[in-house]
């Protein structure tokens, strides 16, 4: 996790100028951004040093995103981020894939900030793992810790 | 039939030849030109060189015998008739004659003049059929494989083009996002201030990339019910907070027309069971069309109702609009229909919107309808099932009955799931969602409780078996693909099967005895092992769980402890420590190398806490010291293993 009190989130896309819209709603929400445009990038940084907040698209150059995520979830240094997958893919297998994860699933359309914005403001009001959402919104099943 | 027939009589036997001469001859009409021949090989000759109508054949000749002689005669001139004359009287031998291609089979002993004249005319007329049958045949098998080709090569191209579709839907989403996004930032002064005039067009923008996204969604979904590939996840849900973030999508489209949206949902509403996204998705295009529609300033109306004839909630969509006429409203629902109305005012979208709004709805369990009058506005409704067992299964039989399937038999397939205690109760939600994605969108999952689901399939019985493969396989990938821990095993268990040609009163009430009495079954079947050698404990421990709805097993020493925890397979484990034999912490090195116990969540007591340390290290979930608080090791269990509850 970032070391100082400013939380922040890490956007792995491959389009720069969705980056540039998603990171200026970011910053508004008081969110220290970084990003890499391939999934090669995108691991290295995480792992540098992980941010609070993973966002990733699907389709991203040098591997999947839906890879890179189970990736980060098996790493024990990643596995409690809390994970969004963003994509335009609406079919079955990719969202039971990001519940599988415990990963958010939210749908890369125009009214994607309606999702994400709410989203990222319930996990900021969280100092754990987030309890799973509304399916009309964006969906994820929390890791549990019974310890 | 011609006046002239040229008949070709091969019969070695002189006198044989004069009669069947002189039959023929007496006959005027048609008139018989006959020609004879005494061997095969003379038969042979004459019908390379001539033209024959006939062919008159007797078995037996000096040069072929039998059977073969009618090969060989039927070989050389397979479109020739041939009647065989023979002196033997056999009728599998006559059967094989015509089995090998002879028209007819006379004994010369009883061939009459008549009925040789007969069996020529009928040898020659279904000669012709036969020749008219095989062509006939020959054209449709060609045909056949015409079609063939053509099914396949329309099958790649729809493939192709459905590809293209997806391809280009998901495509557009990207860059009509960065659109939306950046007209949205501008339009809240993130990037500067902007006058009145200015958030006007950006609303525009903002406006029109939503129509557009929303018909890529059209064009989306429309393939994916074409191809049969639109999954439902059907769960409990609240009908109000669908309907509010239906309002929330359409604020903005609603307020630049200065259209006021009101909704009533009253609170006795009960929940829906349903697939909200999809349901959020029907209740928007029903709402933007009636958006469109309204003229400006008139609201337009979300609401919904129980029913209580019918057991069902309706939901509708009111506008104060031009509405439809009723010819128009026939034609309402059928893809890329636009009413001419709609094409004189406004031209946006496929016309797809209403008819994947009614199939989305019938995904649900539900009916789409309308109801409206020129000049009067228009109200769309639909209805939903509550969430409740018996209108579900009733609903979903009658949406069987209205359903051609090839089988009219219901299977049932009883899952469930073994907690392995390290994925916790999320579990049911990713099986319930697995199982609901694995079956056809016709098929019904119900959830008995978190860690067993009722699956009603139609299909033959025997079909079942193919099914319960696909979600094994299906299953194991998916859990070998689970980063955040192991996800539970799934057992399944055929169910009765039930005839759809039964009342559907008495199969709502048979499957619901079926339903009741899994939830009977499984209201005690968390199962506990309770490891101590202090009896007394075991004892008073077990009286609190059972009360609590677990089942209790017990064992009172380390040894018979991990072999009850191998053959109970419990969903968790109370271990004492320090026990004769095998301590706790023997037998939890025990568990750790079998697979059948190694995710038995165990749940340490001791009255050292020494021993806490090495027991949480050795795979503990919890450490409690005793005496014990029954309330935190209830609270502990609870994480765990919960008891099924309904």
């Amino acid at each position: 996790m970032a070391a100082h009190s400013q939380k922040s989130i890490f956007i792995a896309d491959d389009d720069s100028q969705l980056v540039r819209a998603l990171s200026i709603r970011c910053q508004r929400l008081g969110l220290n951004v970084r990003n890499a445009y391939d999934s090669v990038t995108a691991l290295t940084h995480i792992h540098a040093q992980p941010p609070d907040f993973i966002c990733l698209d699907v389709n991203l150059p040098g591997g999947n995103g839906l890879s890179l995520c189970e990736m980060l979830c098996s790493d024990d240094r990643t596995a409690r981020i809390p994970k969004i997958i963003l994509t335009g893919r609406s079919d079955p297998d990719t969202i039971r894939r990001c519940h599988t994860m415990c990963a958010y699933y939210v749908e890369k359309s125009p009214n994607v900030w309606d999702r994400l914005g709410p989203l990222l403001c319930e996990l900021l009001g969280q100092q754990t793992a987030p309890q799973a959402c509304s399916a009309t919104t964006s969906f994820a099943i929390p890791t549990t810790d019974n310890s | 039939m011609s006046d002239v027939l040229r008949v070709l009589l091969v019969e070695d036997d002189p006198g044989q030849v004069e009669l069947t001469q002189r039959r023929l001859a007496k006959v005027v009409v048609p008139q018989f030109v006959v020609e004879h021949a005494g061997t095969l090989a003379a038969a042979t000759m004459q019908l390379s060189d001539s033209n024959f109508d006939v062919i008159l054949l007797d078995l037996g000749l000096p040069d072929s015998h039998g059977i073969d002689t009618l090969r060989s005669i039927h070989s050389q001139s397979p479109h020739l008739p041939i009647v065989v004359v023979t002196s033997q009287d056999d009728e599998s031998i006559a059967l094989e004659t015509l089995e090998q291609g002879a028209q007819h089979y006379l004994i010369k002993t009883a061939v009459t003049s008549e009925l040789l004249v007969r069996s020529i005319e009928y040898a020659i007329g279904r000669q012709r059929i036969s020749a008219e049958n095989k062509r006939l045949f020959s054209e449709v098998q060609t045909a056949n494989q015409q079609l063939r080709e053509k099914n396949a090569n329309l099958a790649r191209v729809y493939q192709t083009a459905q590809q293209f579709v997806d391809n280009v839907s998901h495509d557009f989403r990207t860059p009509l996002t960065v659109i939306k996004e950046f007209s949205s930032i501008m339009r809240e002064g993130l990037a500067g201030q902007v006058n009145s005039q200015q958030q006007e067009f950006l609303d525009t923008i903002s406006d029109r990339v939503d129509d557009l996204a929303m018909m890529v969604d059209d064009m989306l979904d429309a393939s994916k019910l074409e191809a049969g590939m639109l999954c439902c996840w059907r769960r409990e849900a609240s009908l109000g907070e669908i309907v509010n973030q239906v309002q929330r999508t359409l604020q903005r489209k609603a307020a630049l027309k200065n259209i006021p949206i009101e909704v009533e949902i009253p609170a006795n509403v009960p929940a829906v069971f349903c697939d909200s996204e999809k349901i959020c998705r029907v209740l928007i295009n029903l709402a933007v069309n009636a958006i469109k529609f309204s003229p400006e300033g008139k609201p337009v109306r979300i609401w919904g109702r129980y029913d209580t004839d019918h057991a069902e909630i309706q939901v509708g969509v009111t506008d104060q609009g031009p509405g439809i006429s009723p010819e128009n409203q026939a034609r309402l629902f059928q893809r890329f229909h636009q009413l001419e109305e709609t094409i004189l005012e406004n031209s946006q979208g496929f016309g797809l919107g209403l008819a994947i709004a009614r199939e989305l709805v019938q995904l649900n369990l539900g009916e789409l309808n309308v109801k409206s009058q020129l000049g009067q506005g228009s109200t769309f409704f639909f209805t939903l099932s509550p969430a409740e067992p018996r209108q579900l299964i009733a609903k979903h039989l009658w949406r069987l009955e209205q359903l051609s399937a090839s089988s009219n038999q219901l299977c049932s397939l009883v899952v469930r799931s073994r907690r392995n205690g390290e994925f916790g109760t999320e579990a049911s939600t990713v099986i319930d969602e697995f199982l609901q994605h694995m079956v056809r969108n016709n098929d019904l999952v119900l959830t008995i409780n978190q860690r067993v689901w009722l699956a009603l399939v139609r299909c033959p019985p025997n079909e079942l078996d193919e099914l319960v493969n696909r979600l094994q396989t299906n299953w194991q990938q998916q859990s070998r693909a689970c980063p955040a821990g192991q996800l539970p095993d799934l057992y399944f268990e055929k169910g009765p099967a039930y005839a759809l040609t039964e009342q559907l009163a008495g199969l709502t009430e048979q499957l619901m005895d079926q339903y009741q009495q899994l939830q009977q079954v499984q209201n005690c079947c968390t199962k506990v092992l309770l490891v101590d050698d202090d009896r007394d404990i075991v004892r008073g421990l077990a009286v609190r769980l059972k009360a609590d709805g677990y089942e209790i097993s017990s064992a009172h020493d380390g040894v018979s402890g991990f072999e009850a925890a191998m053959r109970i397979r419990p969903d968790a484990m109370i271990l004492d420590m320090r026990m004769p034999g095998m301590n706790g912490m023997e037998v939890m090195s025990q568990m750790s190398q079998h697979p059948e116990t190694r995710n038995i969540p165990v749940i340490v007591l001791s009255a050292s806490l020494r021993d806490q340390q090495p027991a949480l290290d050795k795979g503990a979930r919890y450490f409690l010291d005793k005496p014990c608080d029954p309330r935190t090791l209830l609270a502990a269990l609870h994480t765990v293993a919960a008891p099924s509850t309904n």
